[in-house]
């Protein structure tokens, strides 16, 4: 079985600082490449092909959230399930 | 103390069993003769034996009353313990007795300085039952001197018998056999110091250590007070975050003690003196704001004051307990309070600020506690860069320098709710624990303020909106204060100052969740003053979502 990889980064960011987080990611999505890492952790990852996106909202009482969740899978040597998430 | 189930009696008797013991081998190291000999080693199974029924029946009394008061219990806690030790000082007994068969010489040991540790010890065994049967403080404390004074005893002999086998003129072995010998009469002393201690905490029903006790004594007398030490209630309080220590005294009758008791607080010489300054400082330019000093004492390494009792709620109790017109009044007369303090110490001129610094000092103990948050190493997400955190805090720490306080004020320095007391019958508020006030920026009180109404571990919905409405009360008025006083850029120190409260306080959180949301908070504040510095704007032109100062359960 393929070892698994896993990067989480959990942060609190207004309006603008999101946006370079979104943007980023946007940029990656076009380019095919998207780099994340901290010091011991380091995951690059290609989105091309087929992508499954979900995106979900939900309100309750005064706690909001949008998930935005990217799937696929590689199509060439290694078979594996690539997820990226943003949003909980 | 009461015969609880002939536990009384056995205790006298290992206390008699062990006075006897001590006595044979006093006898013995005069003149060693078999029958003593025989008699001691004969002795220490019946010795042994006791100590295991006094243990059994202590327990077995626990066991079997479970709903008996903290007196009863404290007094079996003090029986287990002294017994133990006890049992200890005769066991010491047969190794001196072992010893004295390898002494190839016996005029090495002098009685000169053997018997004046037979002494002490002899009288020391002497005090057990009366100080522990009549919670006698002075016997108890004389039993722990005791301690001191072998060990002075032992430092003699030691450097007589050192002397001697550096001269050569002494046989090694012997010289060693009788340092040892020495040394177990001294080990006698650490058993009677705890034997002492054991007594001290049956009486008082607090562990308290003899250097702590002889601090409070000397402060006790300072402070003019004439009654006998018996006649205080001594109420500690232990684990001070601050690293003093603190108590309540009152006056049990007998004796001038103020009528609401008064607290006793014990540490760092530095720190206490620093406390003291601050109180006169404070009493002289607000009188009555912070507590009166009834007492000082202070030797080279503890210092203690004792001040007087504050009657009245503290504010972290007040914002949860009490109802919302008692809140609204204590908000109203803290404001007030505050503002009249700042105002009339108030200097004009810039003052430099040290959030950062303040942050780096305690980032060893958050990194301990939470590696995985003040550890945090630098973060890619495609082209999106975050800063290690350790690299933010250097950031910002350079970035800080060019900030000033337009002004600084007389700030209490560590400006928690629980330093704060509201008196609702004279309608005041008063304040503790100042040893870290100076003129300085305000902005460092009202975010210690804000931090530890969020800080606290409350995730009720009504407690905790409770402690939100405090913030946002506090947060308003110490803005519209900034506006009065035409602080521009109060929004930027007050986020190097939450910053600071936020990242520091995670410290003491072992909460994972509530942890993180506090050092969430720190980061996002860092990036934010980050950022703006890398954009060369004045600070003036900086802010900070104020969401950020509420913790919705």
């Amino acid at each position: 079985m393929a070892a698994e990889k896993k990067f989480i980064f959990e942060s609190l960011q207004d309006i603008k600082s999101i946006s370079s987080f979104l943007e980023a990611i946007t940029e990656g999505m076009q380019t095919g490449k998207i780099l994340l890492s901290s010091s011991d952790e380091y995951i690059e990852m290609h989105p091309n092909g087929l992508l499954h996106l979900s995106i979900k909202a939900k309100k309750k009482g005064t706690n909001n959230k949008i998930g935005i969740k990217v799937e696929w899978k590689e199509t060439q040597a290694q078979e594996q399930n690539t997820v990226l998430s943003v949003g909980k | 103390m009461d015969n609880i189930d002939g536990i009384r009696e056995n205790f006298k008797f290992i206390v008699t069993e062990t006075q006897t013991q001590v006595n044979r081998i006093h006898n013995f190291v005069k003149s060693p003769t078999c029958e003593v000999y025989e008699k001691a080693v004969n002795r220490e199974s019946y010795i042994n034996n006791l100590k295991t029924i006094i243990e059994n029946k202590c327990y077995a009394y626990i066991h079997t009353h479970g709903d008996m008061d903290t007196r009863s219990l404290n007094r079996i806690r003090a029986v287990l313990s002294i017994t133990a030790n006890l049992e200890r000082i005769c066991d010491v007994c047969i190794n001196i007795l072992e010893q004295m068969d390898h002494l190839a010489e016996r005029y090495i040991l002098r009685n000169s300085e053997y018997a004046p540790m037979f002494q002490v010890i002899e009288e020391s065994l002497e005090q057990v039952l009366p100080a522990l049967e009549g919670s006698n403080l002075s016997k108890a404390l004389h039993i722990c001197r005791s301690e001191y004074i072998l060990d002075a005893l032992y430092r003699t002999s030691f450097e007589r018998l050192t002397d001697l086998l550096n001269a050569g003129r002494e046989k090694a072995g012997n010289c060693i056999t009788a340092v040892f010998i020495y040394r177990y009469l001294e080990r006698i002393g650490d058993m009677l110091l705890n034997v002492g201690e054991a007594i001290l905490f049956s009486a008082l029903g607090q562990r308290i250590k003899i250097e702590q006790f002889d601090s409070l004594q000397q402060t006790l007398e300072n402070s003019g007070y004439t009654g006998a030490i018996e006649n205080i209630n001594f109420q500690a309080i232990w684990g001070s975050r601050s690293g003093c220590r603190i108590g309540k005294v009152e006056s049990a009758g007998g004796g001038h003690m103020p009528e609401h008791g008064s607290l006793y607080k014990e540490g760092m010489p530095k720190k206490i003196l620093r406390e003291k300054e601050n109180l006169e400082k404070w009493n002289t330019l607000f009188p009555g704001s912070v507590p009166r000093i009834f007492g000082h004492h202070e030797d080279v390494d503890r210092a203690s004051l004792l001040i007087e009792f504050l009657s009245g709620c503290g504010f972290d109790d007040l914002i949860i307990l009490r109802d919302e017109e008692t809140v609204a009044d204590a908000f109203r007369v803290l404001e007030e309070t505050v503002r009249h303090i700042w105002e009339k110490t108030l200097l004009p001129g810039p003052i430099a600020v040290d959030y950062m610094q303040q942050l780096q000092q305690r980032s060893d103990e958050v990194r301990q506690v939470h590696p995985e948050f003040a550890g945090r190493s630098h973060i890619t997400v495609g082209k999106a860069y975050v800063h290690s955190v350790q690299s933010l805090i250097e950031q910002c720490a350079e970035y800080e320098k060019s900030v000033h306080a337009p002004f600084s004020v007389l700030i209490h320095g560590d400006f928690n709710t629980n330093n704060i007391i509201y008196d609702d019958q004279e309608h005041a508020v008063r304040f503790i624990d100042l040893y870290r006030s100076k003129q300085n920026d305000y902005v460092q009180d009202i975010s210690v303020f804000l931090v530890s109404n969020f800080r606290r571990p409350i995730f009720d919905t009504t407690l905790r909106d409770r402690l939100n409405r405090g913030i946002a009360e506090f947060y308003s008025w110490a803005l519209q204060f900034a506006k009065e006083k035409k602080d521009g850029c109060i929004q930027a120190r007050m986020a190097f100052a939450l910053a600071r409260s936020f990242f520091t306080s995670v410290r003491f959180e072992l909460n994972q969740a509530f942890a993180g949301a506090m050092f969430m908070r720190a980061a996002f504040l860092l990036e934010s003053i980050n950022a703006h510095g890398q954009t060369g704007s004045p600070w003036e032109t900086f802010s900070f979502p104020p969401d950020l100062l509420y913790y919705t359960a």
